[in-house]
């Protein structure tokens, strides 16, 4: 019995898109096309689920940029795995966002 | 579309944060709002009104996730076995801070005030011994004053009377009086009463809760002459709290002098304590003795001699009484056996099983202060308190022993959570074909149980089948993973 959760085909789109450097959760909707109310409530549960991690950005690189502080995602080690799985599921996966190393914002 | 300025987008995303749970409003808001300000930034104002919208489905959704782990939490928390074992704590410590605010029951909880309570007796007519009643007549009394010195070394009678209390100044108070032959106080060796020394007239005690209430505790109350019934009486003291232990309500003590028991009719009734003579006392195990007097018109009549140590442990003793007769009739109500728990050397060490027994027998430890205090406290509403001990203790016991093997019953056998998600299995029809039963489920994936419907040879009580850990998976997600 596989140890990867099975991933619904949006929710496996955002974990490519910020695993493929779209670490914001405008970017993922940029890049994924869904609207916020989709892409918000999935990155929870993935984060939920240990798939992606979040976090806070210095608030001084923040404040020497004269902008509010950004909350941003990467795909953890499981979340990687999962993906992996996904992407053999779902092979489009990798033409519809290819990897970059870019961070995108 | 005009574009709005961008505080009214602001003040939106604080609208919507209100639907999230306040633990995790800040930081949501936070984000959506730094978010917001990077769209804003872009210049992609058609898509700032689509944005915000779907902040409030981000809301809706991350409190109805939420609630739902809620849910699972709450559903563990109560099937644990720590909160099974605190509920039972906090249960029998309410009964017992109640037990200790009724004054019946605070007084079966105290040790006797009285110096060798094993030879204090209270005198009753033969038939009336577990419901005191003042049954003895002040003629009785007197002639046991006088040929009774080879049983009783000491006698006192009393009687409960109602009188009137002159407080001064016009005020007066109704209040149950022990009035009693003088040598009362002393017969009892009590701390609990002041020692006064004899006098002329009448000495009256008050009671704690009469000396606060009606003299607002005045130190200097002793010596106070106070009229009672038209009477004069000279305040002897104040006893402490719980110094009264005998048969009928006190609040105060009037202790006569001889002279004016002498005046009293012979056909009073009231109590006889006395002290038995050591010799009569000498077997230690012994704490009630029966005697017979002889009457003038040539019968003998019995009376029971019930020390108060005795008394004192009666109520416990109805309930020892009453718990036995309840675990003799618990099998009319279920059955005894726990299950059979196939032996599995990793999910069942000795440990486990050890974890297992120390729970169901905390449960037992828990259990009987419960229904011990609580009957007590029960009892104290009604009158005859010994009878209404006895069914109270009876029926508690008898449901509380039942909720203690059905409980037991229900948990898993490695983690003591309750099982939860029973499922119907079988037809009744079918019953000599197949199993026809209940299934239930340990929510972390430790086994099944399989309760049968109809008992029979070859199913005769509840199994348990241990998974594995490849089943883990199904039955152990990140919720439940969070919370075990």
């Amino acid at each position: 019995m596989g140890g990867e959760a099975k991933l619904s085909h949006t929710a496996a789109l955002i974990l490519r898109a910020i695993s493929a450097g779209y670490i914001y959760g405008f970017s993922v909707m940029e890049m994924t096309g869904l609207p916020s109310g989709t892409v918000y409530p999935a990155m929870r549960r993935l984060e939920r689920d240990g798939l992606i991690q979040s976090k806070w950005e210095a608030e001084s690189i923040a404040t020497a940029e004269q902008r509010p502080p950004r909350k941003y995602y990467k795909v953890t080690r499981a979340g990687k795995a999962t993906l992996e799985a996904s992407i053999k599921r779902y092979p489009l996966l990798e033409k519809l966002i290819p990897q970059t190393e870019v961070e995108h914002v | 579309m005009t574009r709005l300025p961008l505080f009214v987008y602001m003040f939106a995303l604080r609208c919507a944060s209100w639907i999230v749970p306040s633990d995790e409003r800040g930081e949501w808001l936070r984000e959506w709002r730094a978010e917001l300000w990077h769209i804003a930034r872009l210049n992609v104002s058609e898509k700032i009104p689509e944005f915000v919208g779907g902040a409030f489905q981000d809301a809706f959704s991350l409190r109805d996730d939420l609630r739902a782990l809620g849910s699972v939490r709450t559903d563990a928390f109560r099937s644990s076995p720590a909160t099974c074992l605190i509920f039972l704590l906090t249960t029998g410590l309410v009964s017992l801070g109640v037990a200790f605010q009724l004054p019946g029951t605070r007084a079966a909880m105290l040790a006797s005030p009285y110096r060798d309570a094993r030879t204090l007796v209270v005198v009753s007519r033969d038939g009336s011994s577990q419901m005191p009643v003042a049954g003895i007549s002040l003629g009785e009394f007197r002639h046991w004053q006088q040929t009774a010195q080879g049983v009783f070394s000491d006698l006192a009678f009393y009687q409960i009377v109602r009188k009137e209390l002159h407080t001064g100044h016009g005020a007066a108070v109704e209040l149950s009086v022990v009035r009693a032959s003088g040598n009362l106080v002393s017969l009892l060796q009590s701390s609990g009463f002041p020692t006064a020394a004899a006098e002329m007239g009448p000495r009256l005690v008050l009671s704690d809760a009469v000396w606060r209430r009606y003299f607002h505790a005045d130190p200097n109350i002793a010596g106070h002459v106070v009229y009672l019934m038209g009477e004069k009486a000279m305040i002897a003291g104040v006893a402490k709290p719980d110094a009264w232990r005998l048969p009928g309500q006190a609040e105060a003590w009037l202790l006569e002098t001889d002279n004016r028991m002498d005046a009293l009719a012979t056909q009073s009734m009231g109590f006889v304590v006395a002290r038995i003579q050591p010799l009569l006392a000498r077997s230690p195990s012994r704490d009630a003795w029966h005697m017979t007097v002889p009457q003038e018109d040539g019968s003998v009549a019995g009376f029971a001699c019930v020390s108060v140590e005795h008394s004192a442990r009666e109520p416990f003793v109805f309930f020892m009484f009453a718990t036995l007769m309840a675990l003799l009739a618990l099998p009319a109500t279920t059955s005894l056996p726990l299950g059979e728990y196939p032996y599995n050397p990793r999910q069942q060490s000795l440990g486990l099983r050890l974890r297992r027994w120390l729970f169901f027998t905390a449960k037992l430890a828990l259990i009987l202060p419960v229904v011990c205090f609580a009957s007590l406290d029960v009892a104290q509403m009604f009158g005859d308190t010994q009878s209404v001990q006895l069914i109270v203790t009876f029926v508690m016991a008898l449901a509380a022993f039942r909720w203690m093997l059905r409980d037991q019953r229900r948990r898993c056998p490695v983690c003591l959570q309750m099982l939860r998600n029973p499922v119907h299995v079988g037809e009744p029809s079918r019953n000599f074909l197949a199993w026809n039963g209940t299934e239930l489920i340990c929510v972390v994936g430790h086994g099944f149980l399989h309760v049968p419907e109809m008992p029979t040879s070859w199913f005769s009580t509840q199994r348990w089948l241990y998974l594995d850990a490849s089943w883990r998976t199904i039955f152990r997600p990140q919720e439940m993973a969070r919370i075990t």
